[in-house]
C-alpha cells in the first residue's frame, strides 16, 4: 500500500527518470534493420498472405485438412490395409488336405489320386462320427515293409483288418 | 500519397477494388513503430520480422471485422503485444531443452547482433530491459520508447492505470540498479 502511494503521477515521469535514462531517450535506438528492409517488408507481407490463401482454398475444399486429428484413425487404417495387403505372406492357395506322407508321394504320380486321399479322409471322420472308436482308419498302416506301394493283398489285408465296406475303397 | 486517417484507409479497405491498395498503405504507415516495438520485445531482428509480419497477416485477416469502438492503433499494439509475447512463449518452451534461459540467449545475441550499433550504456540498458518480467518490459517500453499514455496502455493491456504505473516505475528502479551495478 505504502509501495502505491510513492509511485509518481504520470506527469511525474520525466522528472523522475534516472539522469542516463533522461539522456539516452534523446539518442537515436542502437537497433539497425539490413538496408532497404523497410521497402521490401511490405511485399514480403503480400507473397505470406498469398501462400496462405492457397492454404485456405485447399481447406476449404476438404475441410477435414483443418481438424489434423481427424486424419489420424484415417491414416492408421490405410497402414493396416497396406500392411494386410503387401506384407502379411500371401495365402497359400487352395491345397487338397491330405492324410499322410504317403498320400502326398502318390499325389506326386497321379493327381487323381487327391480325391481319393480327400474322399479316405472324410470317410475317416464319418468313422470317427458314427462312433466306430477302435476301427480308426490310418493310411500310413498301408505302407508296409518300407516299400513304396502297398500291394494288393495288404490292401485287402487292411481292409479285412479294419471291416472297412467303401465303394471307394472296392473300386480301388 | 494522400494522407488517408486511420478510418478512412479501415473504409478504404471494405471495398474490396481497393483493399490492398489500403493495406500496403496500413503497413507503410505503421511498419517502422510496430518493428521497433517488437524488436525491443525480441532483440533479434529475424524473430522481429517473423513477428511483424505476422502481425500484419492477422491485420489483413481481421481487419474486415474491426468495430471501430477502439482505435485501429490500439487494435494494432494489442495484436503485437499478443504476438510478441506468443513468441516469446514459445521460446521460452524452446529453451526448457537447452542448459541457457531465454534472457541469456537474448543477452547473447544482443552482443553478437550484426543490427545493433548502440552505445556501451545503450546495450547495458537493452540487457536490463531484457531481463525484466514481461509485463514490466512491455510497460517500460511503451511509456519510455513509444511515449504512449497511461490510458493508451491501459486499453491496449487491459490493466488499470494505477496497475501500470506501479509497473514502469519498478521497472525503472530495476532498470536503474541493473544498469548502476554493472
Amino acid at each position: 500500500m505504502s509501495l502505491r502511494n510513492n509511485i509518481p503521477d504520470q506527469t511525474d515521469d520525466t522528472e523522475n527518470l534516472p539522469v542516463f535514462l533522461e539522456a539516452l531517450k534523446k539518442e537515436a535506438p542502437g537497433f539497425k534493420v539490413p538496408d532497404g528492409y523497410f521497402d521490401t517488408l511490405g511485399n514480403r507481407i503480400a507473397d505470406r498472405i498469398n501462400k496462405n490463401k492457397g492454404h485456405s482454398l485447399m481447406r476449404a475444399i476438404i475441410p477435414g485438412i483443418r481438424k489434423p486429428i481427424v486424419w489420424g484413425p484415417v491414416l492408421a487404417t490405410a497402414a493396416v490395409a497396406a500392411l494386410l495387403l503387401f506384407v502379411v505372406p500371401e495365402r497359400r492357395t487352395p491345397t487338397i488336405p491330405v492324410a499322410d506322407e504317403w498320400t502326398q508321394l502318390n499325389m506326386a504320380y497321379d493327381p487323381s489320386y487327391a480325391t481319393e486321399a480327400v474322399l479316405a479322409e472324410s470317410h475317416e471322420i464319418d468313422a470317427v462320427i458314427e462312433g466306430n472308436e477302435g476301427k480308426e482308419l490310418n493310411f500310413s498302416e498301408v505302407s508296409l515293409n518300407g516299400q513304396n506301394e502297398p500291394t494288393a493283398e495288404e490292401i485287402s489285408a487292411f481292409i479285412t483288418a479294419h471291416e472297412m465296406e467303401s465303394e471307394l475303397l472296392n473300386e480301388y | 500519397m494522400p494522407e488517408y486517417t486511420d478510418i478512412e484507409l479501415i473504409e478504404l479497405f471494405r471495398d474490396a477494388n481497393r483493399s490492398h491498395y489500403a493495406f500496403n498503405l496500413l503497413v507503410k504507415k505503421y511498419r517502422e513503430k510496430i518493428y521497433f516495438f517488437v524488436r525491443r520485445m525480441v532483440v533479434d531482428h529475424d524473430d522481429a520480422d517473423d513477428v511483424v509480419q505476422n502481425i500484419f497477416i492477422k491485420v489483413w485477416n481481421n481487419l474486415g471485422k474491426f468495430r471501430e469502438d477502439s482505435k485501429f492503433f490500439t487494435w494494432l499494439y494489442r495484436i503485437a503485444v499478443n504476438e510478441s509475447l506468443s513468441f516469446l512463449k514459445s521460446k521460452q518452451l524452446r529453451s526448457y531443452l537447452s542448459l541457457s534461459t531465454p534472457e541469456a540467449v537474448m543477452i547473447k545475441s544482443l552482443r553478437d547482433d550484426n543490427y545493433f550499433d548502440g552505445t556501451e550504456i545503450q546495450r547495458r540498458l537493452t540487457e536490463a530491459i531484457i531481463k525484466l518480467p514481461k509485463k514490466q518490459q512491455l510497460v517500460f517500453n511503451m511509456r519510455y520508447y513509444e511515449d504512449l499514455s497511461y490510458e493508451e496502455m491501459s486499453e491496449i493491456l487491459s490493466t488499470s492505470v494505477g496497475a501500470l504505473k506501479a509497473s514502469y516505475h519498478f521497472a525503472v528502479k530495476k532498470i536503474e540498479d541493473s544498469v548502476t551495478s554493472n
